[in-house]
């Protein structure tokens, strides 16, 4: 029934479409920071006084955080349906969105605490990031039952750089941003690869 | 040769409002689009506006779909697959699987 394997085969280019949507809806965020990142760092940097570039430098972080995520909640809307389809729907997204919440702000709250240890100053942000995204891992890992691997590279990478910081002849601060920006780049860049290889 | 074994997979389809293939393409066509205008969407499955009406009605009972009207040069109205809308079509997507792979071998 030749019919029948045409609409067995459609279902399979069906499913393949709705998979591509979902990685380079997924994509966007990382890349969206990726060009941020070294964007905000450019701009506070004018500012004089270390001090002053922090709170400038946060006051636009959370600025652009809010406007990202308004300006992205159709998107995120979308993302949420095409999961629903294709069999990854969060059980109880409002938990879901409150985790992930949560694992920057115990991203944050351990780059505060390893700074305390005796860690380097600039090494913050890649702390933050890799424990960050390691935390949204795992908060993946119960909600959906897995993750992406692809958000291993920004987890993964941020963290290893703290050891190879205080070999580089870059300042620890432009170093931090580059790690930082680039590893979400990669992450972004590996989901658009998935997407596209099918 | 495939064959259709499970009646109640099968059932499953038949009884869902996205069981009709033009309700189908048309939830496929929304679903990784944020929203579409009536007429793209008429325009994109080769439907007329009499026959995109009566299957966006039939969603709407159901609660599959949304509409908004949008203001631009000219009232618009803009179709949105709800959350309801891709479970069910998760639902018929299974179903449509588990029917041609209990027809394997």
């Amino acid at each position: 029934m030749s019919s029948i394997k045409d609409f067995e085969e459609a279902l399979k280019i069906v499913e393949k479409h709705l998979d591509f949507a979902r990685l380079v809806y997924r994509s966007l965020p990382f890349v969206f920071w990726a060009g941020v990142i070294p964007l905000l760092y450019i701009v506070t940097s004018f500012v004089p006084g270390v001090g002053k570039q922090t709170a400038l430098g946060l006051g636009i972080g959370a600025g652009l955080a809010l406007w990202f995520l308004l300006e992205e909640s159709t998107a995120y809307r979308v993302l949420e349906r095409l999961d629903a389809v294709l069999g990854r729907e969060v059980r109880s997204p409002t938990l879901y969105t409150v985790s992930q919440m949560a694992s920057w702000i115990i991203g944050a709250v351990i780059a505060y605490a390893s700074l305390r240890l005796g860690l380097p100053e600039p090494a913050w942000p890649l702390v933050f990031f890799g424990t960050g995204m390691g935390l949204l891992m795992a908060v993946d890992k119960v909600f959906r039952g897995g993750y992406d691997k692809e958000m291993a590279v920004a987890c993964v990478l941020p963290l290893l750089s703290v050891f190879i910081m205080s070999r580089s002849p870059l300042p620890g601060e432009d170093f931090a941003v580059m790690i930082a920006s680039s590893s979400l780049a990669l992450t972004g860049l590996l989901y658009l690869r998935r997407a596209f290889r099918g | 040769m495939k064959e259709c074994r499970e009646p109640s997979d099968l059932g499953e389809i038949t009884k869902s409002p996205l069981g009709n293939p033009v309700r189908l393409a048309i939830a496929l066509y929304l679903l990784p689009r944020q929203a579409a205008y009536f007429s793209t969407i008429a325009k994109a499955l080769g439907l007329s506006p009499g026959n995109l009406r009566h299957h966006l009605n039939v969603m709407l009972q159901h609660d599959l779909i949304e509409e908004k009207y949008v203001i631009e040069e000219r009232p618009r109205k803009l179709i949105i697959l709800t959350m309801k809308g891709a479970r069910e079509l998760n639902k018929v997507l299974v179903a449509f699987n588990k029917l041609f792979s209990s027809g394997q071998g």
